[in-house]
């Protein structure tokens, strides 16, 4: 009888607050890099742009419910990809607990698959409530931050998802970021669509793939063997352990 | 406990309870105000009051309450936010042991909020759909100032003192930089960063959303935009270096590049004798348009290539004489319409006088004869003056058309004198032979080469089309005059002479046509076929004249028998099919092509006209399994018919070298090459640790030889016969790591080499084979701008055996080793130095000492911020021990050659940078 009043209590919560918050779904992002860019303006990128997209594009998925989000590769456009390298982008795997604030990450890095746990990133975000902009049908509001002690990143969150998420290990605003930009990565990540009925929540577990390291001490590993390959060196870091 | 651990806890303790003390609560209900309604999961902000930094943040609750912990005392910036509500704004002080209670917080719908807007904006100015333009330059800023600075400056456009840009009364929510975004579309970051005197012109205007641009579909967004259109950036780079050193050494050179945006002007200027023969390879791309010997492009998996193929500009170390000479180039390069058509064209100048001595020592052991020695000296001097210039146009007409046009003009003229004498002498040291030759020859080549590549992209994934074009005329001439003496004696005595005297003239035009067409189409997933169509047309004009003085002793009469006037053609088809399997662990190609030969030789002296047709078979397959992204295995196959060359079967007559004459040899069959080859790479980027290695065999069927005839006077006639036995080993391999305390990298690796060659000698079959053992280590380690140091080594073990006379045998151990390293010793002041030694095992048959070692240093101060000014004083081969020489044991004799080469100078170089907003590029 107690069971059957607590559902009726959710119902008509749900009916009142349904349309206006979202605490499970999953969110679609198109990834565009900037490729010309990212390859800067060295002889080497010179030789090769007329070879290369200007722009590649990748999708990744974003569930979340419960305040646990898995962002995972979903697929990637053929007609823009790039011609070498093989793309391990399913490999990786972000998994992020906002109410225990911890982090398990599957990581595909140079040559092997590592299981990366550690607590959230911390991220002190500046907002800029007066900057609208609506993606996804959501009017979300911009705030940026510096990770990486230098790298600036611009994102754009609603209030209407009540989970704190975003992209990758991006966190930290009153509601979930649908749209990012990294400039100094010549990325952004902006959200395509969000589902909310028939989502399969079964996903949102802690990968358990790969070899298992504290993060921190394979990202001074990573540093260490970068150091000495300029600009590339630094985007590696950051496009693994963001 | 002492009482300074006492103390210690006891602060530890204040402090913990101060801390706590100092965080307070803030709580509060949220209301709405037109229906009273409770606010669930409304975000509730608190963000600091300077700047904005978020703080913490909570959804209040099912019956609109909220609380959030852990506040420290200051001014705070509540910010309340629902999807359907208005913003709520106010300023919020934490005070110290009192918890902030709002009571009831009400908020407005959005609804409402909107209809009070639309009532308030009856704003003055608007402007829409239209772009305000200001001119930069008329707006008087001071010097240095940022482009905010500016904006603060233009009527109609305010900056608050947080940096917010009000245009028209509206937020500037974006500001572009030459139209996208600096950085993010933050709009303070460009303001800040970007000078004002680098703006032109700063446009004011109405953007759709980035979403809208992107997509396509206008979602209704539009952003007041500041687009800050910059002045065209224009500026300068370049290097001037002067060196000299006693008694006559110099190296001195100019460089420089002007750009405007994408538009590139450069030149440069080189005078030298020193061995600087040309540009290097940074400096070429900076200021050469790029090196010429230098082709990038990309395998079938994807992967990219540079391969670089030596110049024939390099000499190498001085070698065949010390060079002077005189570059000078030019390049100009611009692109159009964002960067899809381009231009590019060069012209460069070259002029080499190289003079040199080269001498040489041979023994030759004959079957069944006793041996002999020979030596000789040859006397050189050269001169080269070359033209080069070329241009090439791309179009990018779209994304799935291009059009590359390529075209290349040359012309090399050369003066040629060379002074030759040689002797042969039996064991009794008595001549078998001598002889003296003086030649000059003029020549003068010029080449025109066009290229048109036509590259499509198909709607279907994957299915592409190339069409490529070529034209190439060339036409060299030569004009020279030869005098050689030769004696042939007979124990010891001579038996006769023979005397040349005579003036050659060659006219040599050359006109080929080449296309071909190349089709891929994607059959399934990860798997493509590659059909492809080459067809080329060559016909060549050789005509050879040789004159003898006549009775006025002028070079006017005529030698039929080595006179004569060919005409070439070839015609050859090659149509091929292959096959490509792209998936994660397999890589496999296959495939063939089939080449269809023609040619055609006409003698038009005395109407003959040869035929001769090939059809050549060049199948393959590879196959690659990669364990990891950077672990791999590959193996594959390779074959190739070659053909015979119209030389090789039907040599035009030459008597410039009398004790070597070429014969035909009409018989000559096609040969066939087989080359097996697989390799196991690894490498761990993290370990930094590496495994290369690679294993190849080849063999010949039918493969081209030399057949040599020496006769008693050291006459030897030659030409190209077929035999079985020909094939080649090679191994190699390289270990790569690194060792943690010394912060050094270290390699090393076993090298094999085994090859063995068949050919005749006086009816004999001879079997040489050569093999080499070899180990190479090398280690470097360096810190920037602290000092650089490496170590390579090579030690060989060599063995060379011959079937046919044992005598010119050989086995020895060579070691090569260089070494250098730099190190800055004081504040911009770096010491260099160098060293490579040679050392060679002495063979009782060479009695010169062929061990020797190279050593330079330098010593550099570099001056002024930037290190724009440059001293450098340099010795090279510090010992004076560099020598030129060669060693090379061939079947039935082995040789030594000494040649000039430069030895100690010294240099003082001063250079000095220059630039204006540019700089050199890198190669990253």
């Amino acid at each position: 009888m107690k069971k059957i009043f607590v559902s009726f209590l959710i119902f008509a919560a749900a009916a009142t607050q349904a349309q206006q918050f979202i605490n499970t779904g999953t969110i679609e992002y198109e990834v565009r890099v900037n490729n010309h860019r990212m390859f800067g303006d060295g002889f080497f990128a010179e030789m090769f742009k007329d070879r290369m997209p200007n722009f590649s594009t990748t999708y990744y998925k974003l569930t979340f419910n419960d305040n646990k989000t898995v962002y995972k590769f979903d697929r990637l456009n053929e007609k823009d990809k790039m011609p070498w390298g093989t793309n391990n982008a399913e490999e990786n795997i972000w998994y992020n607990d906002f109410n225990a604030n911890t982090r398990t990450n599957q990581k595909f890095v140079f040559d092997q698959t590592y299981l990366l746990a550690d607590s959230l990133m911390k991220m002190d975000w500046k907002l800029v409530p007066n900057e609208t902009r609506e993606i996804a049908g959501f009017v979300c509001r911009k705030a940026q931050t510096k990770i990486f002690d230098s790298v600036y990143v611009f994102a754009f969150y609603t209030d209407e998802i009540t989970v704190s998420g975003g992209p990758m290990g991006i966190h930290g605003l009153p509601g979930m970021i649908l749209g990012v930009t990294i400039p100094r990565m010549f990325s952004s990540w902006i959200a395509t669509k969000l589902q909310v009925t028939g989502v399969n929540t079964n996903i949102i577990a802690p990968p358990t793939k790969g070899k298992k390291k504290p993060a921190m001490e394979l990202q001074q590993q990573v540093e260490k063997v970068s150091k000495n390959w300029g600009t590339w060196g630094k985007q590696s870091v950051w496009n693994i352990f963001l | 406990m002492s009482t300074r651990k006492l103390l210690f806890c006891l602060s530890l303790c204040f402090i913990v309870t101060a801390s706590f003390s100092q965080t307070q609560t803030l709580r509060g209900t949220l209301k709405d105000t037109s229906e009273n309604r409770a606010l669930a999961n409304t975000v509730i902000s608190v963000l600091t009051k300077k700047d904005s930094i978020l703080v913490k943040f909570t959804r209040a609750d099912k019956g609109g309450n909220f609380k959030i912990d852990g506040l420290r005392p200051g001014s705070y910036i509540l910010l309340i936010t629902h999807p359907y509500m208005g913003d709520y704004f106010d300023n919020v002080e934490i005070k110290d042991n009192t918890p902030l209670d709002l009571g009831n917080v009400h908020l407005t719908p959005k609804s409402k909020l909107l209809a009070e807007v639309i009532v308030k904006s009856g704003s003055p100015i608007k402007i829409k759909g239209d772009t305000l333009v200001y001119t930069a330059d008329s707006f008087k800023v001071r010097p240095g100032a940022n482009v905010e600075e500016l904006l603060r400056r233009l009527p109609g456009i305010t900056v608050d003192k947080s940096g917010q840009i009000t245009a028209m009364g509206e937020r500037v929510t974006k500001v572009l930089v030459d139209g996208e975004e600096f950085f993010g579309s933050d709009p303070g970051i460009a303001t800040k960063n970007l000078r004002a005197d680098a703006v032109q012109e700063v446009q004011v205007f109405d953007k759709k959303s980035d979403q809208a641009a992107f997509t396509g579909i206008d979602d209704g967004v539009r952003d007041k935009t500041i687009n800050l259109k910059m002045k065209k950036l224009a500026g300068y780079f370049g290097k001037f270096e002067l060196g000299g050193g006693l008694k006559d050494k110099y190296d001195n050179s100019a460089m420089a590049n002007f750009f405007r945006n994408k538009r590139k002007l450069a030149g440069y200027g080189i005078m030298s004798n020193t061995g600087q023969t040309n540009l290097d390879w940074q400096d070429a791309q900076n200021y050469g348009g790029g090196p010429d010997n230098m082709v990038t492009g990309m395998n079938d998996d994807g992967g990219m290539f540079i391969s670089i193929s030596s110049g024939d500009d390099n000499y190498s170390g001085g070698r065949n004489g010390i060079p002077r000479n005189w570059n000078a180039g030019a390049h100009f390069s611009d692109k159009f319409h964002n960067g899809k058509h381009s231009f590019n064209s060069g012209y460069k100048y070259s002029k080499v006088i190289s003079p040199g001595v080269t001498t040489t020592f041979s023994e030759t052991f004959l079957p069944n004869q006793s041996p002999w020695s020979s030596n000789s000296r040859s006397e050189n001097y050269t001169s080269t003056n070359k033209h080069a210039a070329n241009m090439t146009i791309e179009f990018n007409l779209d994304s799935n058309n291009s059009l590359k046009w390529t075209s290349r003009f040359n012309n090399n003229s050369n003066l040629s004198r060379i002074n030759y004498s040689s002797e042969m002498l039996d064991e009794n040291e008595e001549f078998i032979n001598n002889s003296t030759r003086r030649s000059i020859t003029n020549s003068d080549k010029n080449n025109v080469t066009s290229n048109l590549l036509w590259r499509h992209k198909f709607k279907k994934l994957s299915r592409t089309l190339s069409i490529s074009t070529d034209f190439n005329w060339s036409r060299s001439k030569s004009n020279g005059l030869l005098y050689s003496l030769n004696n042939y004696y007979t124990d010891g005595v001579l038996d006769h002479r023979d005397t040349t005297d005579q003036q050659n003239i060659n006219d040599n035009i050359n006109n080929t046509i080449n296309s071909r067409i190349s089709y891929t189409e994607p059959l399934m997933k990860d798997f493509y076929m590659e059909l492809t169509y080459g067809f080329t047309y060559t016909n060549n004009k050789s005509e050879r004249l040789t004159n003898i003085k006549s009775i006025n002793g002028k070079y006017e009469e005529m030698v039929d028998s080595l006179s004569n006037f060919f005409v070439f053609n070839r015609t050859q088809n090659t149509p091929g099919i292959n096959f490509r399997i792209n998936k994660k662990k397999h890589n496999i190609t296959f495939g063939s092509a089939v080449d269809f030969n023609q040619f055609e030789k006409k003698d038009l002296t005395d109407g003959l006209i040869t035929n001769y047709n090939f059809v050549n078979f060049i199948p393959r397959a590879n196959y690659t399994y990669k364990f990891k992204t950077s672990e791999s295995l590959r193996i594959g196959y390779n074959g190739s018919t070659n053909a015979p060359t119209l030389e090789q079967l039907q040599p035009t007559r030459v008597n410039t070298d009398p004790l070597n004459v070429y014969i035909g040899n009409p018989n000559l069959r096609q040969s066939f090459r087989h080359n097996i080859s697989g390799g196991y790479n690894s490498y761990n980027v993290l370990k930094e640790k590496n495994l290369f290695t690679n294993l190849s065999f080849s063999f010949t069927d039918n493969a081209f030889v030399q057949s040599s005839t020496i006769d008693s006077n050291g006459k030897r006639t030659y030409q190209t016969v077929n035999a079985d036995g020909n094939y080649y080993i090679s191994l190699y391999t390289n270990y790569g790591f690194r060792i943690k305390f010394l912060a050094a990298r270290i390699g090393l690796g076993p090298t094999f080499n085994l090859n063995r060659t068949v050919e005749f000698i006086n009816g004999f079959k001879s079997l040489n084979r050569t093999k080499s053992y070899g180990l190479q280590i090398y280690a470097n380690t360096y810190k920037p701008e602290q000092y650089n140091l490496y170590l390579s080594s090579n030690l060989s073990w060599n063995d060379t055996k011959s079937s046919v006379n044992t005598n010119a045998s050989a086995d020895y151990w060579s070691i090569g080793l260089s070494a250098g390293g730099s190190k800055t010793i004081a504040k911009k002041i770096d010491i260099g130095s160098d060293f490579s030694v040679q050392l060679r095992q002495k063979d009782p048959r060479f009695p010169q000492n062929n061990s020797y070692t190279i050593w330079n240093g330098s010593v550099t101060k570099r001056f002024f911020k930037e290190n724009q000014f440059e001293l450098k004083l340099q010795v090279n081969d510090i010992l004076k021990q560099n020598r030129g020489y060669n060693r090379n044991f061939s079947s039935y004799s082995f040789t030594e050659t000494y040649y000039t080469t430069l030895t100690r100078f010294w240099l003082l170089t001063a250079t000095w940078n220059i630039s204006k907003n540019g700089k050199p590029a890198k190669m990253f």
